[in-house]
């Protein structure tokens, strides 16, 4: 069905409503990063400048205030989200496949850890890693972000398992196949692009996460969004190297989404047609 | 069968490496020298404060290393932390015995870590550093309560308002006094594209700091009478509460949401022609003119009840959680060490034009008046000084300090009042009364 051109102008420009909508938060981050100091707050707005790095440099090169925190941040989500795989793996297998009493409960009891504001664990962790003497630690920060990525995770992998028929599992059960067999031989390699979504998924939820690191890091292993937050004070805020530390957090996941998008496609709509 | 095992195997490696590749060594830098000699181990000293802009942090280190190299037997180490989160976490530090040895504090935050018990009353110490360096009373006066000083103050924050000379010029206006005069300069500096004020409205600190700044030029500086009762609905309050509803007319329509950034962002863009603000020296310096003879700064105007301006102060202060001998020694001589001039002016300067001396000898510290930003804007840091000096914070005044206010303050409850006069459109009559009934729920918790 042809639209009319005038169908179609407005479905053009409802887009473009949308893009303007979401990119423009964006956009004038980017462009607070860039421009000169001195025309940040300028009235009326100045539209035309010639982009400079300062804000970049001086973040992240020289003093490079903010490098090691990048680093920390790609330790830190980086080890919750390979932490979180196996874990999340073998519970979503057991819960799609097994036949366990309770099996709802679980469920429901998972959905509603990430339905409670992180912040509420947050003091209760922190006396925990205190008495573990791992507070400061990037192990204690990977650890409690499990609290967050592992039911997100079981319930995402679930569903990708739930897609895969059993019938296949149970040919090769019928040849012999035990369920670990079954499992890395068969299940996984079908849920390949269900794993990666999960995984992009609880890296992106790790990055963003402000709430733990920045209670649970020190100096040396504070993340990139608890840096950021650093250039908030009462007096003399640095607009540009908020915005330039904001543009560097956006990256990453930008970056992953951008590179892995087919998966996510693959993987949003893995199962969508059934046979 | 095997390669399950195998697999097996396989998994539980990926997630012990996940877990070895979290574990790296994270001791924070400071602390990095903290092995001595054979034998004699460094007393530790952990400072936890807010200041956690790098270029705060880093002038903070500064002065730790010098101490740290010059006391081989002491080691100082700091944690930047974050004021919103540090109301929770420093209690749960404590519960946890993982406190540290010191802990920058604001006047209403030292009760709230004074119920648990650790800290330690300083009014020797203060005693023997106001012999050398001579405290202004009004900075020590939030901290002494119960018999005791709980903290030592290291550095003032107040209010003035900020304007530049030459918008003034340009409409006729000489700097108001009173408020009567105000409103005529707001109303005649309210123009195409300018506002005469930038006031907040909202619940939150910035609001509770500026409508504060009204009530102590109202003469409704006292929250509290001297049995600790409440005090806060009554005809000065409200006439405070009036004036701030006929300011605000002259202020922008986003103004209810701000904090001290969007204020200064106002200022900095000329859109707001007067701001109340701590300080407005760097970000004008850097983002806007940065011409220091058309940077004005002024007392707050009073009511014309009152005799003369007054604003609120905060005294920032440090305190002593350790009840270990040997490290509120060690503590107490990095204290000395900061507060000696020379140094104390370096530390102040960790934000130039924003930190103001607590001493008589810290006012004349050739380090504090050296910085590049100082002798820039000395006229401006001169008259925030004097100031200062009339500086009030609610709860803390005239000895009637009762450590109640942590309640009031931490709900931001003189804010929330402003807000239902301001946004809600109740009489500053009835909405002080409304304050009144939230700061006593608020006290009954």
């Amino acid at each position: 069905m042809a639209l009319k051109p005038y169908q179609k102008l407005l479905v053009y420009a409802s887009w473009a409503a949308v893009l303007l909508f979401f990119l423009t938060p964006i956009v004038w981050f980017w462009a607070l990063a860039l421009r000169p100091q001195a025309t940040a707050f300028a009235m009326p707005p100045v539209f035309w400048f010639r982009p400079q790095l300062d804000a970049f440099y001086y973040t992240f090169v020289d003093p490079g205030i903010n490098a090691p925190q990048l680093r920390n941040s790609i330790l830190v989500s980086t080890g919750a989200t390979l932490l979180n795989l196996p874990f999340a793996l073998a519970a979503a297998y057991a819960l799609a496949r097994f036949p366990l009493r309770g099996k709802r409960f679980f469920l429901l009891w998972y959905l509603s850890l990430l339905m409670a504001p992180p912040v509420v664990y947050l003091i209760p962790y922190f006396i925990l890693m205190s008495r573990l003497h791992l507070t400061g630690s990037y192990l204690s920060m990977v650890l409690i972000l499990q609290t967050l990525t592992i039911p997100m995770s079981i319930w995402l992998l679930k569903s990708f398992i739930d897609e895969v028929p059993v019938e296949l599992e149970e040919a090769a059960a019928v040849d012999g196949a035990g369920w670990f067999v079954r499992l890395t031989q068969i299940t996984l390699p079908l849920t390949l692009p269900g794993i990666v979504v999960t995984s992009m998924f609880a890296f992106v939820f790790s990055w963003n996460n402000v709430v733990f690191p920045l209670v649970l890091s020190n100096q040396a292993t504070m993340t990139l969004p608890v840096g950021t937050m650093n250039y908030f004070a009462t007096a003399g805020i640095t607009w540009n190297y908020i915005a330039a530390t904001s543009v560097m957090a956006m990256l990453p996941p930008m970056a992953i989404f951008l590179l892995l998008g087919r998966y996510i496609v693959r993987g949003l709509t893995f199962g969508a047609v059934k046979g | 069968m095997k390669t399950d095992k195998l697999s097996i195997l396989l998994l539980v490696a990926v997630a012990l490496a996940a877990l070895a590749g979290c574990a790296l060594p994270t001791a924070p830098a400071a602390s990095s020298g903290a092995e001595a000699g054979a034998g004699s181990a460094p007393v530790e000293v952990k400072i936890w404060h807010m200041e956690q802009p790098p270029h705060r942090v880093e002038r903070i280190q500064q002065l730790i290393d010098e101490f740290n190299a010059a006391n081989p037997g002491i080691v100082v180490s700091q944690e930047p932390q974050n004021w919103g989160e540090i109301y929770t976490k420093a209690p749960a530090a404590v519960a946890a015995g993982n406190a540290p040895e010191l802990l920058f504090a604001i006047p209403d935050f030292t009760p709230i870590l004074n119920r648990l018990g650790k800290v330690q009353p300083m009014e020797e110490f203060v005693a023997e550093m106001d012999a050398l360096y001579s405290f202004y009373p009004s900075a020590v006066e939030p901290y002494t309560y119960d018999d005791h000083t709980w903290a030592v103050p290291l550095y003032n924050m107040a209010h003035s308002m900020w304007y530049r000379k030459s918008v003034f010029a340009e409409a006729g206006i000489t700097p108001p006094t009173t408020w009567d005069e105000l409103l005529v300069a707001v109303e005649a500096l309210t123009q195409e594209g300018q506002y005469g004020i930038g006031l907040p409205a909202n619940k939150q600190l910035y609001t509770d700091q500026v409508v504060y700044d009204f009530m102590v030029n109202a003469g409704a500086d006292e929250i509290y009478n001297e049995d600790g009762t409440l005090r806060f609905n009554n005809p000065q309050t409200v006439e405070a509460y009036d004036f701030y509803r006929q300011l605000y007319q002259f202020s922008p329509p986003d103004s209810p949401n701000w904090t001290w950034g969007e204020a200064e962002a106002c200022f900095a863009n000329r859109t707001c022609a007067i701001i109340p603000q701590f300080t407005v020296i760097t970000t004008y310096d850097t983002q806007a003119e940065g011409d220091p003879e058309d940077l004005g700064v002024m007392a707050i105007p009073h009511s014309s009840n009152v005799d003369a301006s007054g604003t609120i102060a905060y005294s920032n202060a440090v305190m002593l959680l350790t009840e270990d001998p040997a490290k509120q020694a060690a503590a107490q001589e990095f204290l000395r060490f900061l507060l000696t001039p020379g140094n104390y002016g370096r530390f102040l300067n960790m934000e130039p034009g924003l930190f103001l001396p607590v001493t008589e000898a810290g006012s004349q510290d050739e380090s504090f008046w050296n910085d590049p930003l100082a002798v820039k804007y000395q006229s401006q840091l001169e008259t925030m000084v004097e100031n200062a000096k009339n500086g009030r914070l609610f709860g803390f005044t005239n000895g009637n300090t009762f450590p109640s206010i942590a309640a009031i303050s931490a709900q931001n409850l003189v804010a929330q009042t402003a807000q239902l006069v301001v946004i809600d459109g109740l009489s500053a009559a009835d909405a002080v009364a409304e304050g009144q009934r939230l700061m006593e729920e608020a006290l009954a918790e």
